[in-house]
């Protein structure tokens, strides 16, 4: 589904993703770990297509599509979606006018019938109860004010909402506490699927114990330096990312 | 001013003069006659303003030097015009040519409209209109001035809160005619003491025409009004330029907005005297424009007496090659102690080629006050339109969310909440004709 090649990246005129291959297949989860400084955000931008991160060698396919022409919209709307370590703040637009806007921009792009103001409030109740979020911050400025808790959770509820065929989580599990760790690992296995991939980018093994992944790969120096099942979490939780200290060292 | 500003197209002959027309005698009071002659003495001399005067460096009324004019007789029917909104109990009145155009709406208990020439014998109108001001500075007010011939006077009586709110629908048509047409509202508006009144302004209009209107806006002790303008005059070719003299009194509240949208030239000079103690004085506004436009906001508020507050906060969109021009002055007299002043103007450029010019003044003559001003310029949030777009949003729209959003938090601040979310709700449609 998520297939990048040898993928070299810059940004702000510095490489940091320096020949990385990755292969998501459809139906399955994928965890990134790796040291801070690594390249897992720049990874992220570069997948969802951020001005600025410019690949400069290889390729990131998504359903066999080079995905070097498409705007971000167009990645969005084709099934791609970002959960981002630090959600932007936008005063004056509200997240329900916000989720409604987007979520139509997507149908529409698919072919599929915008909703109207009834049938949108419903499907909004639905996933914000089921992420308990409190109805209120949906009407203020989306991300304004709001804890980083809060945050992520609107991260998890937008996601929910687009139901993308393929999502990056960008460390959604910093800043929350179990219980909220919880729940938002349980809105994400609520859309695992045969025909849906996740890459689960974490720093962290504690959300792995929620999220099961299929693999699990170490990222340090901007390479994959390490894949393996779920227990390499378990091993990088034991023994730091020490060994792979160097290699990022050197590499940044 | 010197005969240094005299220019070519001055003396009683200039275009724009004699393009008001024969303005009929008879049966006017005398002070509109010695204000006609003042007036017209007045710019005889100084012709329009160039940017060589101060106030107008930035804004050029250069087109305007080689237009043929017609008065607008206020004939021409505007049928294709609707109020903008529609807001409970709302009475909306029409002014063709700077005339309001009669109609048969009752008025609530204690509020009087009226067209100029029904009452400008009775001394309370000449009270506030015949002041011998010293048009030297402001050719414009001389202009409107001297074409004197009509206007839309609005009352309120003491203690009378009027909750309906009057919208004024100033209407131009002037498609198919050389010349540019001409009008010249003259306004009068005094909410006496402990009323309380709401006026919205629509400009609009379609072709070749300049609007110089004339203000005079009396708030006496306790009173309070909502004043709100959309300028949404013709883009292409249409000139507008306000002036208004604002007074205020005792306990005062004066909550003034100006949307501009339209005309392709514009200027707002309001002169606010704050006159008594504890006014509150809001003079905010929103700009979005593109192509050629230019917008030019010149306010002038003086703190009299002690503990007054005064606001002026402007937000505005550029893109293409228009420009904006924000002038303020807060002019803080000895007396004032306790003021509080607040003058801002936030732009935001979308075209390198867009420009503003921002020039905020303070001037404090008292020790005790808290005064701020300030001007930013800046472009769109590129992670804000990163966020919006990677959510599906194409990029016009994600655009047009962020603008929308910037301007809101300025109209946000309208005090009347129908009225506020009326222009909200105006300001997006504006953006999807602009976006269409
Ligand atoms: N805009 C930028 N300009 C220059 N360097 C950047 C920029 N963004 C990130 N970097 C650098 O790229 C490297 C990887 O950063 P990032 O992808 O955020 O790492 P991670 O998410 O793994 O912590 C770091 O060394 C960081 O300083
Ligand atoms: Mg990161």
């Amino acid at each position: 589904m998520l297939k990048i090649e040898n993928l070299h990246a810059t940004v702000g005129g510095k490489e940091v993703l320096k020949g990385l291959d990755l292969e998501v297949p459809a139906g399955e989860v994928h965890a990134m770990m790796g040291p801070n400084g690594s390249g897992k955000s720049t990874l992220s931008y570069v997948i969802a297509g951020r001005d600025g991160y410019e690949i400069t060698k290889g390729r990131i396919l998504f359903d066999g599509k080079d995905t070097a022409e498409m705007e971000p919209e167009e990645r969005a709307a084709a099934g791609l979606f970002l959960a981002f370590q630090y959600p932007v703040e936008i005063p004056g637009v509200t997240t329900t006018n916000f989720l409604k806007t987007a979520l139509n921009a997507v149908r529409k792009a698919r072919g599929e019938k915008e909703l109207d103001a009834v049938a949108f409030l419903k499907l909004q109740k639905e996933k914000t109860a089921a992420l308990g979020i409190d109805t209120l911050m949906l009407k203020r400025g989306l991300n304004v004010g709001f804890s980083g808790g809060e945050k992520k959770r609107n991260e998890v509820l937008q996601l929910t909402m687009l139901s993308p065929k393929f999502a990056v989580l960008d460390e959604t599990d910093s800043g929350l506490d179990i219980d909220a760790l919880k729940i938002v690992a349980e809105g994400v296995n609520s859309l695992r699927g045969a025909d849906r991939g996740f890459l689960v980018i974490t720093h962290y093994q504690r959300l792995l114990d929620y999220i099961k992944p299929d693999r699990v790969h170490v990222l340090a120096g901007g390479k994959i330096v390490k894949s393996g099942g779920p227990e390499l979490a378990l091993e990088l939780e034991k023994d730091g990312y020490g060994v792979f200290a160097e290699q990022n060292g050197k590499a940044a | 001013m010197t005969a240094a500003k005299k220019q070519k197209t001055g003396g009683t002959d200039h275009p724009l003069l004699r393009g008001c027309g024969h303005i009929e005698s008879g049966n006017t009071p005398d002070w509109v006659a010695a204000l006609r002659e003042t007036a017209t003495e007045s710019f005889a001399v100084t012709g329009l303003p160039t940017p060589a005067w101060e106030d107008w460096k930035y804004t050029a009324l250069r087109a305007l030097d080689n237009m043929d004019f017609a008065r607008d007789t206020g004939l021409s029917a505007v049928p294709y015009y609707h109020a903008p909104f529609a807001l409970p109990e709302m009475i909306s009145l029409r002014i063709l040519g700077g005339r309001l155009v009669k109609n048969a709406t009752e008025l609530p208990r204690g509020l009087e409209i009226h067209t100029l020439k029904d009452v400008w014998h009775e001394d309370w109108v000449a009270h506030y209109l015949a002041v011998p001001g010293n048009f030297a500075d402001t050719p414009l007010e001389a202009l409107n001035a001297a074409c004197l011939c009509d206007g839309i006077v609005i009352r309120v009586a003491a203690g009378t809160r009027i909750e309906a709110p009057v919208l004024l629908s100033f209407l131009h048509e002037n498609t198919d005619a050389e010349e540019t047409q001409l009008s010249m509202p003259r306004i009068l508006i005094a909410v006496e003491e402990g009323a309380a009144l709401t006026v919205i302004e629509h400009h609009t209009g379609r072709g070749k025409y300049f609007t110089n209107q004339a203000a005079t806006i009396t708030v006496h002790k306790g009173a309070k009004l909502g004043h709100y303008r959309w300028q949404d005059e013709d883009k292409q070719s249409g000139f507008h330029i306000t002036t208004t003299r604002l007074s205020c009194f005792d306990g005062a509240e004066y909550d003034g907005f100006t949307l501009t949208t339209g005309a392709k030239l514009s200027r707002h000079e309001i002169f606010a005297d704050l006159l008594g103690e504890e006014i509150r004085c809001i003079l905010n506004g929103a700009y979005r424009l593109g192509e050629r436009q230019h917008t030019d906001t010149t306010l002038k508020t003086g703190h009299f007496e002690p503990r007054s507050t005064s606001k002026q906060i402007y937000k505005g969109v550029l893109n293409d090659q228009a420009r904006a021009v924000f002038q303020g002055k807060i002019h803080v007299h000895r007396h004032a102690q306790g003021t509080d002043g607040h003058q801002l103007n936030h732009a935001l450029l979308l075209s390198g080629e867009a420009e503003i010019d921002a020039k905020p003044e303070l001037e404090i003559y008292a020790d005790d006050v808290k005064c701020a001003h300030g001007a930013t310029s800046g472009k769109l949030d590129d992670q804000a339109l990163f966020y919006l777009k990677s959510r599906g949003i194409p990029e016009n729209t994600a655009k047009d969310m962020l603008i929308e959003a910037f301007l809101g938090e300025a109209i946000e601040a309208i005090g009347h909440t129908a009225v506020r979310d009326a222009f909200l709700h105006l300001q997006n449609t504006a953006e999807q004709e602009a976006a269409a």
